[in-house]
């Protein structure tokens, strides 16, 4: 047989490449390890619980986060990976290490209620962190639809975890609703990949392409495309899964879904939007189409979340809310409104791990709607004084590292505004700053039932896993407010270039 | 030689079709039908575009991953849909609400 | 060629049709059937014989027929044959037709200009290019797809293992 030309060379970038893939390899790996132990162990083949699948799960996650952070300084600019499908970036690798610690801390909350099939569970975990790690890496089309779908059909799963009925529900809502989406989105970017003749979004040819075809049919496709992105990250008008979905999903898998896939969605969107740009030559405007969802999105979700009773539906909102102020990083889109917006996603994934637990924690006491907090407060201040901690850094109220991320989402749209000059960015500054406000009144019921009204209350316990890991959360919390220099010196090393 | 306007007015029509059955039926198999002819949609799509650049097979390629997640999403899929058809006894998403607005 | 592309491209949209006005579930499953063996009709005459391939292989011989599968057993479940209600006639049609109308008034208004024509020098793409691709550049999404395909498995296989157990109440 002809050997084709460049064959060699071919291989050889392949090989190359595989040195840049630890993170994804390592997760690989375990999840293959965990669902042997699962055939190998009889109790676990029997399906009774055992913990030892979760702690694979915990260390294989770790070992990929700290092969991530040892990649930190090798990547000064991007590497592309893979016959250019994939790129290895710093802004990719920032998301990978928080995703990893999300997964890390979702293994250790699922600690505490052992549920049937664990190793099944711990692959699927891992699964959906090796898709989130794609997936913020891809630049190539067939890669993005890949990881994404490796992302949704391990979620469907996940989201009937608890094999109650409401699980069964949760699955077939999610998996209809994110099939269509996916459809559509796949529309989308067939037309792109015809528009421009290109199928990976960050290459030359695409954005030539892209340029020389300023068009409504452009405009449509790119709409068609980011509808699959905004499903991922929850955002209007793709939203309307996740209150369903998160309330019948089991706890730790809602903190899971409420971090890693919607991080992510936007890592995806922001080299979307990036491209679709052109480097500001594009008659189209998506940064104020972004900046129009990013505000309908903080607004709606944000509303609904006032009329919820059951505490996981108003964190699904709130979580629809906050997806909105992650956009406004992209509807800035300079490079410094994208490092805040990374602070912002950090800030984030504390607090949510911080509430979520705290919920958990809750829910296992049997207090499952915000009336159900009554009293409570007063006979368990620990919990509830490290909830309230979360709660207002989600609100954005110092001294939370909270307040310190809206802060600085907020001046990256300001500077934004003054370089550019756009006004529209202004539009999306007043009632975002507004949001701030209505936030305030839906997060802060659960700490006014707890402490102002009177009720049965629970019964204590100060020692406990969750009063520790707590601890940590909102140490961080405080930490990033005083002192956030560190993380932003780190930040400020993410170039983003396409 | 066809011209492209051909396939995509077919696969405009096969999409907008996948649509129509999404909306309407009420069985959730159905709707899978309806959601397979789109992803066939989208492929035609990508076949006939890459027709235009036959230096990569791009399009090609691509159609045929999505046809293996397509396999998948169909599997997963049909085993959510008999689960909750075994705790609902019925298969139209309308009708099952035990989530609700509170 | 071209007729049999119009010849293809009738038995897609007739079957799609199909499946939109069958009243039965299981007509509508063989509807679909037949709407994706058109479609790789479509495939074989655009010079993409191994998308063709796959497309007969992977949707007609597997996921109708594990559709097909799902059916029998809805249908075991009730004891009679599964009839389809429909419910939103209006807006349903009025968003099919007008995104029908929208994308096909987009397409042939020619938006696409002068650079997407089928070249001229097409040709059938050899099987071997096509796997030297996916084990080159395109190995990447090749082996994704091999662990999607594990995951799908242990996933469905987590679904239906709750089956007997009296964990659903």
């Amino acid at each position: 047989m002809k050997i084709e030309a460049g064959l060699p060379e071919k291989l050889e970038w392949i090989q190359h490449s595989l040195g840049f893939f630890g993170p994804e390899l390592i997760l690989f790996a375990g999840i293959v390890v965990v669902l042997c132990v699962g055939i190998i162990i009889p109790s676990l083949r029997a399906g009774s619980g055992s913990s030892t699948p979760l702690v694979i799960g915990l260390i294989a996650s770790l070992f990929a986060c700290a092969v991530s952070l040892a990649g930190w300084n090798q990547e000064t600019e991007g590497l592309h990976l893979f016959g250019g499908m994939i790129v290895n970036d710093r802004f990719s690798s920032w998301l990978k290490i928080i995703c990893d610690v999300a997964g890390a801390l979702t293994f250790l909350l699922s600690l505490k209620d052992q549920r049937k099939h664990v190793s099944e569970y711990v692959a699927l975990v891992l699964s959906v962190l090796l898709g989130a790690h794609m997936l913020s890496m891809s630049v190539g089309m067939i890669m993005i639809f890949l990881s994404l779908e490796m992302i949704s059909i391990t979620s469907y799963v996940l989201a009937g975890y608890s094999f109650k009925q409401e699980g069964a529900e949760g699955s077939l809502k999610y998996f209809l609703f994110g099939t269509a989406s996916a459809a559509v989105m796949l529309y989308g970017l067939s037309l792109l990949y015809g528009i421009t003749g290109s199928s990976i979004i960050s290459s030359q040819e695409f954005v030539e392409g892209l340029l020389a075809h300023q068009s409504l049919l452009l405009l449509v496709a790119g709409l068609l495309a980011l509808a699959g992105f905004l499903f991922k990250m929850a955002a209007l008008p793709m939203h309307l899964w996740a209150p369903d979905v998160y309330q019948a999903a089991p706890m730790p898998v809602v903190a899971l879904f409420s971090v890693v896939p919607k991080l992510a969605g936007l890592a995806v969107l922001t080299r979307f939007v990036l491209a679709a740009t052109a480097y500001g030559q594009s008659l189209i405007d998506w940064k104020a189409i972004v900046g129009l969802i990013a505000i309908v999105t903080i607004t709606a979700g944000n509303v609904a979340a006032l009329r919820q009773s059951n505490a996981k539906r108003m964190m699904a909102y709130s979580s629809i809310a906050q997806s909105g102020f992650l956009l406004i990083g992209v509807a800035a889109l300079t490079e410094q409104s994208i490092q805040f917006m990374m602070f912002y996603a950090a800030v984030y994934f504390v607090a949510n791990y911080l509430v979520f637990g705290y919920l958990q924690y809750f829910e296992s006491k049997g207090v499952l709607t915000i009336p159900d907090f009554a009293g409570t407060g007063r006979t368990d201040p620990v919990a509830h004084g490290f909830l309230l901690a979360g709660l207002i850094s989600l609100t954005g109220i110092p001294p939370t590292a909270g307040f310190t991320a809206k802060l600085l989402i907020f001046t990256g749209l300001y500077d934004a505004y003054r370089i550019t000059d756009d006004s529209f960015l202004l539009w999306i500054f007043v009632p975002g700053l507004l949001n701030t406000v209505i936030a305030l009144f839906y997060y802060l019921r659960i700490p006014y039932f707890a402490f102002l009204r009177d009720g049965d209350g629970v019964p204590a316990k100060y020692l406990t896993w969750t009063n520790f890991l707590g601890l940590v959360l909102v140490l961080t919390l405080l930490g990033l407010f005083f002192r956030p220099d560190g993380l932003m010196g780190w930040i400020n090393k993410i170039t983003f270039v396409l | 030689m066809i011209p492209i306007e051909n396939y995509l007015v077919l696969s405009a029509t096969l999409f907008s079709i996948g649509l129509m059955i999404v909306v309407i039926k009420r069985n959730a198999i159905a709707v899978l039908l309806g959601l397979e002819l789109m992803l066939n949609a989208a492929n035609i799509n990508l076949v006939a575009f890459n027709l235009a650049h036959p230096e990569r097979l791009d399009g090609q390629m691509f159609a045929v991953f999505v046809i293996i997640v397509a396999a998948c999403e169909a599997a997963v899929g049909l085993a959510i849909i008999l689960q909750a058809y075994r705790v609902f006894h019925t298969a139209v998403p309308d009708s099952i609400s035990t989530l609700k607005e509170s | 060629m071209i007729y049999a592309f119009y010849i293809f491209a009738f038995i897609a949209i007739a079957s799609a049709a199909g499946i939109l006005f069958a009243r039965r579930l299981f007509h509508a499953a063989l509807m679909l059937l037949v709407c994706f063996l058109g479609v790789a009709g479509i495939y074989a005459v655009s010079f993409a014989e191994w998308v063709a391939v796959t497309q007969i292989l992977v949707y007609a011989g597997g996921v109708v027929v594990i559709i097909i599968f799902g059916i029998m057993l809805t249908a075991r479940i009730t004891g009679r044959p599964t009839a389809v209600a429909n419910s939103r006639w209006f807006s349903g049609t009025l968003l099919g037709l007008g995104a029908m109308g929208f994308l096909i008034t987009l397409f042939v208004r020619g938006s696409f200009g002068n650079g997407v024509m089928p070249a001229s020098d097409a040709k059938f793409t050899m099987v071997n290019r096509f796997g030297i691709e996916l084990m080159t550049d395109y190995m990447l999404p090749f082996e994704g797809a091999g662990l999607l395909l594990l995951i799908t498995l242990v996933g469905a296989a987590v679904i239906a293992a709750t089956r007997n157990k009296n964990s659903i109440s």
